[in-house]
């Protein structure tokens, strides 16, 4: 990683955080049809004919007539309108972090999806527990990884044995950034599992 | 990897947001307060009033046949499409970045310069991704990062593989692919579970 340190960095940054295209190209086409819509209404009006929806006098009557339609339901339409712009908001400035996770390497940068790490995971904490890999469940976080099992009735599991190989597991892969591991045994067991 | 704009589509989605967020406040401000209202029908009332009275002292001349109105449309029409060419000239635009060409050599002396193209180290790379059991699925292709080519592979491992033996995997591939070229080009690799792995069986490999 140290011939292409910045190359490395750029593309190890935009693998790991949202672009925000979706959000950005949907926002985008919505505002073209709005656009498209009201020069269709402007057209219309200078042919004199009537227009699809609204005419432009009618438009700006309803803007002006919102003071005096029931408080119940502009208030309503009013805070909906607030809500989605908030969410917007925050969709522009949250970091977007992607269920990704960086691993060390020397030649390449290197990008895991979280659902590799967690089958991974889940096929050793199986193996160590003595469990049919469908039995072993494993939830990846940015800072943690859980492992969820569910006994065969009537058996132990060696938490301690899995929570340990586990852990062995994640130091191996060598994350950039390493996850908490953490061991749930289901109290139900399954007959036969 | 690509040459999506981010900031853009952040200060976009900002902007609508703001946007959004302050009609929707304003509304919400006219519906629950009564002073708000008052000074809302008044500030509309003068504000239609000043804009019919500029509409209708600028008359479209007379010889456009049925087109008649203020020649203010004209240049609502045309802000119209400007905004709206710009628009999808910014979805157009996301995803972009990859390249043809893998590096080009000798450019400075007079004996002629040799192109790389892409496709031989995408091909070279994905024909030794072939033997391998433990993927399901790969891709390489090549993006332009900083002035400079990179590789990406994004591989599919088959369920429970380890993501440190992908990635040695294709690590061994590249090294053998620097040898081949000479040279050592940016990579990057992405190992993805997605779809296919998780409808493949998790065969015991060795």
């Amino acid at each position: 990683m140290t011939k292409y340190r910045s190359t490395y960095q750029r593309i190890s940054r935009r693998e790991l955080y949202s672009p925000r295209s979706v959000a950005a190209i949907t926002l985008a086409i919505l505002v073209i049809f709005a656009c498209l819509w009201l020069m269709i209404e402007i057209v219309l009006n200078l042919l004199g004919q009537p227009g699809l929806l609204a005419a432009p006098a009618d438009m700006a009557g309803a803007v002006a007539g919102v003071s005096s339609e029931p408080p119940v339901f502009v208030g309503g339409l009013g805070l909906t309108g607030a809500l989605i712009g908030l969410l917007l908001l925050v969709v522009a400035v949250t970091p977007g972090r992607r269920s990704r996770h960086l691993l060390e390497t020397e030649r390449t940068a290197t990008i895991v999806d979280n659902e590799v790490i967690a089958s991974a995971l889940a096929r050793e904490a199986a193996r160590v527990a003595e469990l049919a890999p469908d039995n072993a469940r494993v939830t990846v976080t940015p800072r943690s990884a859980t492992v969820h099992l569910t006994p065969t009735s009537g058996t132990a599991i060696d938490q301690q044995a899995v929570l340990t190989a586990v852990r062995e597991q994640i130091d191996a892969f060598g994350l950039l950034r390493s996850l908490h591991a953490k061991v749930v045994v289901v109290s139900t067991g399954r007959v036969g599992g | 990897m690509n040459s999506t704009n981010r900031i853009l589509n952040r200060i976009f989605v900002f902007l609508v947001g703001l946007l959004v967020l302050t009609g929707g406040v304003t509304l919400a401000l006219v519906a629950l307060i009564p002073l708000v209202r008052d000074s809302w029908t008044n500030a509309t009332r003068v504000g239609i009033d000043r804009a019919t009275r500029l509409l209708q002292a600028t008359p479209l001349p007379e010889s456009l046949g049925p087109v008649n109105g203020s020649w203010l449309w004209l240049i609502a029409l045309a802000a119209g499409a400007v905004l709206s060419a710009a628009l999808v000239t910014f979805s157009l635009r996301q995803g972009h970045g990859q390249t043809g060409r893998l590096v080009t050599l000798n450019e400075q002396t007079s004996s002629g310069a040799v192109d790389i193209e892409a496709k031989v180290a995408e091909h070279a790379i994905q024909e030794a991704l072939t033997i391998r059991p433990e993927l399901v699925a790969f891709h390489v292709s090549t993006y332009r990062v900083k002035n400079q080519s990179a590789l990406k592979v994004a591989i599919t491992c088959r369920r429970g593989i380890s993501p440190r033996e992908a990635s040695q995997i294709v690590n061994e591939v590249l090294f053998s692919f620097d040898n081949l070229l000479g040279l050592q080009l940016p990579a990057l690799v992405q190992i993805g579970g997605g779809f296919r792995a998780r409808t493949t069986k998790a065969t015991r490999i060795r």
